[in-house]
């Protein structure tokens, strides 16, 4: 017993044990310190084996919501209150209330269990070698893997990128930019996207970097659920195991990503609005 | 972001018929009506619990055999041990929506707290204040909930605790920027030059006219707070021998699967939705009262 | 509710024809009706025709095609009226690919040279908006509308927002454009004194009507309509004795015109008729159409009681 103490350090005072943690975090690669349930390894490198699976799991969804979220709120943004743009928000309203977790359980009973289209866990048959899904050998299989997992990020998260997208165009449309380009004969596709999409995807940048601390919470919903081999489910592994080093060095790679997502969503923003310095 | 808007916009309502007419926009709106009548009639059912449950769902031993079906004497079907699912339902309501409702004004009066005095004194405090919410703010919700929670073990007032730390940033975020904006106008001024003190101007003055922005949030949290303690519990770090909604997904998801069970998984999560869309409703009809281009009824 | 209510006016090739009132007074909205740019709510009914062909009977590609190439217009605040997020070259040479079959480098050539002749540097065309001045702003506007060669270009307030000697510049811009491309501009503007320096003629609205419209000399020193008048009246001098300065008591109507006609509530010379019948345009004793009950007294009379 003492010698585990001893091991982990435990048997220092507490602040020394913080400052000792934090000295090691802050050097490369990160010394997390060993991780009590994949003893011996070290936690950085438990961490880093399911990392990317989240960032596979989580970058793609992004890419689809958004883009299917613009182009929804750019059709609905040209017509307030019309039916199609009712059913349109009545829809995201739903689905925005829908929780995550509840409709992956749902798609994976139905889909999975029930209808074996799907596989029921995992993130590549017969288990992961790689720790990388690029570096996968079957890519097919991957990406049959993470239908599911991925199906059920995009309609969680799609309800908030197109709301805000809608109610941006209904703003930018109203502005005397937009009499012009109509004015100059422009046909209605160039005014709607190379003018009124172009200013409202600002703000929507600024708000997909937002976003991805609500998208990681999802994304650790929908792992568990999936028993897909990403940091959510790694933590939730953490939590009944209760593995704190390998928790503390989750939360804080986790929580650096989601910062910095933010910091390149400024960055990009930055450099996209002519009327900023950067 | 939807409330930040609505942070700018609510500031016209200063003056009371101003206000009454927002109030009476809001009410009328049928978006709201409906979002009302949801939250009532689950409000009502939680309350009524005793009466309106045909079991208790901590009945001992259990009512019927488990994981049976949908019939006339379990209207919902029953669990894996065979407690009458309806049952389950409503009292679990009254355990998800107590928690959302705390939630919801430990975090505002927090917030609220914090944001009015930066807004209100600004400068060094300001920036002290401003910081340590930003912090909290940028951190994502669920690893940071998750990690409080490991450290202070599974219970119903972790996950109140918990989901209230990360509340309270948005609302401080909100109320500080109104604070900022109310405390140039003239009748903040002329209370200053009469000599009320800072306390009373606060109270007096402030208090009245954050109302609205404060009710939308409190709205929002409310929504958010009820799903976060579904979250939480399904994960395993709520009180698992407490019934409420998040719970009975959590052993809903053990065990339901492979045994055909769907009313189990289906029910509880249909009543987070319903009752999450009624409190969207509302809040989206607040928006659109302040905001009316937004209009789409 | 009628904002514009039979209005009918000619522009003839090469002229500059003002048009006045005040706000509210429905000139906007006439602008923008000519090339059917009004909001979807409204409704226009009439005929519009520009060398022959009647817009209103246009579809909707015809009309898209039309636009600009025949006619074009520079917007009320045109400070406001470029994307801030694409460069001023790119949205001049948008509008003339939307149009032609160029290449964009023939394309932004031109752009350069429509620049220049405005007298910006053509470098500047891969600025953006808010690089430029508000009166660069509105000069590359003014660019961009003559970028098809148009017969026809609407100038909505386009002098409001601009400091005096930037309104000198751009007044002298419009009369050399008219002069060397022979452009004929419809001058929408409540300022009467800047409409007094370019146009060669002028109509004056009040309240949905075309209330006087003739030669500016004429309709200037000599107003036929008691509303004209007043206008003429309330616009302070520089030179000569001072003066106190008039205005026109009362307000435009907005919502519900007057019985009659529309003017008489705040006319000094309103009498019997002016309450009961709506005047119609006819020719006055200075030779300018005006719609004023007067007008047939003074010709029976041969007497003018306006001086």
């Amino acid at each position: 017993m003492r010698a585990l103490e001893q091991r982990f350090g435990l048997d220092k005072p507490v602040w020394v044990q913080f400052t000792l943690y934090l000295i090691n975090v802050f050097q490369w690669p990160p010394n997390f310190g060993i991780s009590y349930l994949f003893y011996p390894t070290p936690v950085f490198d438990v961490i880093m084996q399911s990392l990317w699976w989240t960032v596979f799991l989580v970058g793609i969804p992004t890419v689809i919501t958004a883009i299917i979220g613009i182009i929804v709120g750019v059709w609905t943004g040209k017509h307030p209150g019309s039916k199609t743009d009712t059913a349109s928000v009545s829809i995201s309203m739903i689905l925005w209330s829908i929780p995550f977790f509840w409709l992956g359980l749902i798609l994976l009973w139905v889909f999975a269990i029930s209808l074996h289209w799907f596989p029921v866990s995992g993130a590549a048959s017969g288990g992961v070698t790689a720790s990388n899904p690029l570096q996968a050998t079957d890519i097919g299989d991957v990406l049959w893997h993470a239908f599911l997992p991925m199906v059920t990020l995009v309609v969680a998260t799609y309800a908030g990128y197109s709301l805000i997208m809608r109610n941006t165009m209904v703003g930018e449309l109203s502005q005397d930019y937009i009499l012009l380009a109509r004015a100059k004969g422009l046909r209605e596709n160039a005014v709607l996207f190379g003018h009124a999409a172009r200013n409202a995807m600002l703000p929507m940048i600024t708000l997909i970097g937002l976003n991805m601390g609500y998208v990681v919470s999802g994304a650790i919903l929908v792992e568990i659920v999936f028993a897909y081999p990403g940091v959510g489910f790694l933590t939730y592994r953490a939590v009944l195991a209760h593995d704190y080093p390998l928790l503390q060095g989750l939360f804080f790679i986790v929580s650096v990503s989601v910062v910095a997502a933010n910091y390149i969503a400024d960055l990009v923003y930055a450099f996209l609005d002519p009327r900023i310095k950067y | 972001m939807q409330t930040e808007e609505s942070a700018t916009t609510a500031s016209k309502s200063e003056f009371s018929p101003r206000r009454a007419s927002a109030i009476s926009g809001i009410i009328h709106s049928r978006r709201a009506q409906v979002g009302f009548g949801i939250i009532t009639f689950f409000i009502v059912l939680a309350i009524a619990a005793p009466v309106v449950a045909p079991y208790s769902p901590y009945a001992f031993p259990a009512p019927g055999p488990p994981y049976s079906p949908p019939s006339s004497r379990f209207l919902l079907g029953t669990d894996y041990v065979g407690e009458d699912i309806l049952s389950e339902l409503i009292y679990g309501g009254r355990v998800s929506i107590t928690v959302g409702i705390i939630v919801a004004l430990l975090s505002t009066a927090f917030g609220t707290f914090i944001g009015i005095i930066a807004g209100y004194y600004m400068r060094t405090i300001d920036e002290i204040l401003m910081r340590l919410t930003d912090i909290v703010l940028i951190l994502p919700s669920l690893p940071l909930m998750i990690i409080l929670a490991a450290y202070l073990g599974p219970s119903l007032q972790t996950v109140i605790l918990v989901l209230t730390v990360t509340a309270w940033p948005a609302v401080a975020r909100v109320v500080r920027s109104q604070t900022l904006s109310l405390r140039e106008r003239p009748f903040v001024d002329s209370a200053r030059v009469a000599g009320a003190s800072d306390f009373r101007i606060i109270i007096k003055v402030l208090l009245p006219n954050l109302a609205s922005i404060i009710a939308a949030n409190a709205v929002l949290i409310t929504e958010i707070a009820i799903g976060g303690e579904a979250a939480l519990d399904f994960i395993g770090l709520g009180d698992i021998s407490v019934v409420s909604w998040g719970t009975m997904l959590y052993w809903a998801q053990s065990y339901a699967p492979f045994n055909g069970a769907w009313w189990w998984v289906i029910a509880p999560g249909l009543c987070i939705v319903i009752v999450g869309l009624g409190f969207v409703l509302i809040s989206v009809s607040i928006e659109n009262v302040f905001n009316p281009k937004l209009r789409s009824t | 509710m009628k904002a514009v209510d039979g209005v009918s006016f000619t522009v003839n090739k090469g002229e500059i024809l003002g048009l006045a009132g005040e706000s509210a007074c429905g000139k906007t909205t006439t602008a923008l009706s000519i090339m059917r740019l009004h909001g979807a709510n409204a409704v226009v009914e009439g005929k519009i025709l520009l060398e022959g062909r009647d817009i209103l009977q246009m579809s909707n590609e015809e009309l898209r095609d039309f636009r600009w190439k025949r006619i074009s217009m520079i917007p009320q605040g045109s400070m406001n009226s470029l994307d801030p997020v694409i460069s001023v070259g790119n949205q001049i040479t948008e509008a003339i690919q939307a149009h032609e079959n160029v290449h964009k480098s023939e394309a932004w050539k031109s752009a350069e040279k429509l620049l220049s002749s405005v007298s910006i540097d053509p470098s500047r065309a891969k600025n953006y908006p808010h690089e430029f001045s508000g009166g660069m702003k509105q000069r590359a506007v003014i660019a961009m509308a003559l970028a098809l060669n148009p017969s026809l270009v609407i100038a909505d307030e386009p002098t409001t927002a601009l400091d005096v000697v930037v309104q000198k510049q751009l007044l002298l811009l419009l009369k050399e454009l008219q002069r060397n491309l022979s452009i004929s501009f419809l001058f929408v503007s409540h300022d009467l004194s800047v409409i007094g320096e370019i146009a060669d003629r002028l109509a004056v609205m009040y309240a949905g009507k075309i209330v006087e419209i003739g030669p500016k000399s004429v309709v200037l020193k000599q107003p036929s309509h008691p509303y004209t008048r007043a206008l003429v009246n309330s616009v302070p001098r520089v030179f000569g004795s001072r003066q106190l300065l008039h205005s026109i008591p009362g307000s435009p109507p907005t919502g519900i015109w007057p019985s009659g006609c529309r003017f008489h509530p705040r006319c000094e010379f309103a009498f019997e008729p002016c309450k009961q019948k709506e005047p119609q345009l006819e020719v006055s004793m200075t030779g300018v159409h005006a719609a004023c009950h007067l007008i047939s007294q003074e010709k029976e009379t041969g007497f003018s009681t306006k001086r």
